[in-house]
């Protein structure tokens, strides 16, 4: 079963986005509520998969989802990362998918939406229809 | 027309196009999030100055929830999302499943999920306005307060010569619910924002 680590400041979303790929056959293996943890929790339990949100509090030096992209590359260049956006951050979610994001659900996101980026993801599988 | 009753009639138009198409899109949006069908209206729209605002808009000093906004990059200011505790907890109920009565106002969950719909609903109109003036609008992490309306918004933006107001009719699962849209944009950022319109308009 491929594991997951889930970014998000909001609680309510990590529940919600947790439901959601669990449904799709994923392990919860970790959540983070900012940049820092996430990579800290990337590093410790190397997850297939993770869902990161763009927007987030500013905790030590990785000051933003996008940051934290950054640094989860570095550390594994393979690593297969969706961003999590609101609606209107056209910007930020280039800047991510230019620092190694594979995909991306606007928030707020459903279910189907999350199984495209996911299956894109994990397997490469690009399914425009959706 | 003097510059300011024209810098007026912008911002009304401006207020319009961010009500009309904004309100759509946070319906569609609340409606994929909780899975129901949601109504999202306007009920009005105006340009507020100080005195008029104070007046119409913080008298009622009722307890409620707002989440704050504030604008980053090129643009400058803050926007407000108010919605009375009362009815917050309404929506909580609805957002996460359970009875009113259920609802704890102390809850994390149910702060979170406020904050996410209030959110999404603030994000919906932020889109419209970046397509409308062809500007890129960045904003911060949002912050969700508690207390009185007058509080929540802080004394310096009150005293802002101009407030744009929104305020928003909800209706979720048979109930109805208010809030109200406040953007205190700065000086410059009207400015930016008139011209903006113009430029997009003239595409």
């Amino acid at each position: 079963m491929p594991t997951v680590l889930v970014v998000d400041d909001a609680v309510f979303m990590r529940r919600m986005l947790g439901d959601m790929l669990k449904r799709e056959g994923l392990d919860i293996i970790g959540e983070a509520e900012n940049g820092q943890i996430a990579v800290d929790k990337y590093k410790e339990l190397k997850p297939d998969l993770v869902t990161m949100d763009i927007v987030m509090p500013k905790v030590g030096e990785v000051v933003s989802g996008i940051v934290a992209v950054r640094e989860i590359i570095k550390f594994d260049p393979n690593a297969k990362i969706i961003m999590v956006s609101s609606m209107g951050q056209v910007g930020l979610v280039i800047e991510a998918m230019q620092a190694g994001a594979k995909d991306f659900v606007s928030k707020p996101f459903n279910a189907s939406r999350v199984s495209a980026a996911v299956k894109k993801a994990l397997h490469g599988e690009d399914d425009s229809a959706l | 027309m003097t510059n300011r009753e024209n810098m007026r009639t912008g911002q009304i138009k401006l207020l319009k196009q961010i009500g009309e198409v904004g309100a759509k899109r946070a319906a569609e949006a609340l409606s994929s999030m909780i899975s129901t069908q949601v109504d999202v209206n306007v009920s009005d729209i105006d340009v507020l100055f100080k005195n008029t605002f104070k007046d119409s808009v913080l008298a009622p000093r009722v307890p409620c929830f707002a989440l704050i906004l504030e604008l980053e990059g090129k643009l400058g200011g803050n926007i407000y999302f108010i919605m009375s505790s009362a009815e917050a907890k309404l929506l909580g109920a609805a957002l996460l499943g359970i009875a009113e009565e259920e609802i704890n106002m102390d809850d994390v969950m149910f702060h979170s999920s406020l904050k996410e719909a209030l959110n999404i609903i603030a994000g919906a109109y932020m889109a419209v306005l970046s397509e409308v003036t062809g500007l890129e609008v960045m904003f911060s992490v949002p912050d969700l307060k508690l207390d009185s309306h007058m509080p929540l918004v802080n004394s310096n933006r009150a005293d802002e010569d101009e407030t744009m107001l929104i305020k928003t009719a909800l209706r979720i699962q048979n109930r109805n619910f208010e809030g109200l849209f406040l953007f205190f944009p700065d000086l410059p950022t009207i400015n930016i924002i008139c011209e903006g319109i113009e430029k997009n308009s003239n595409n």
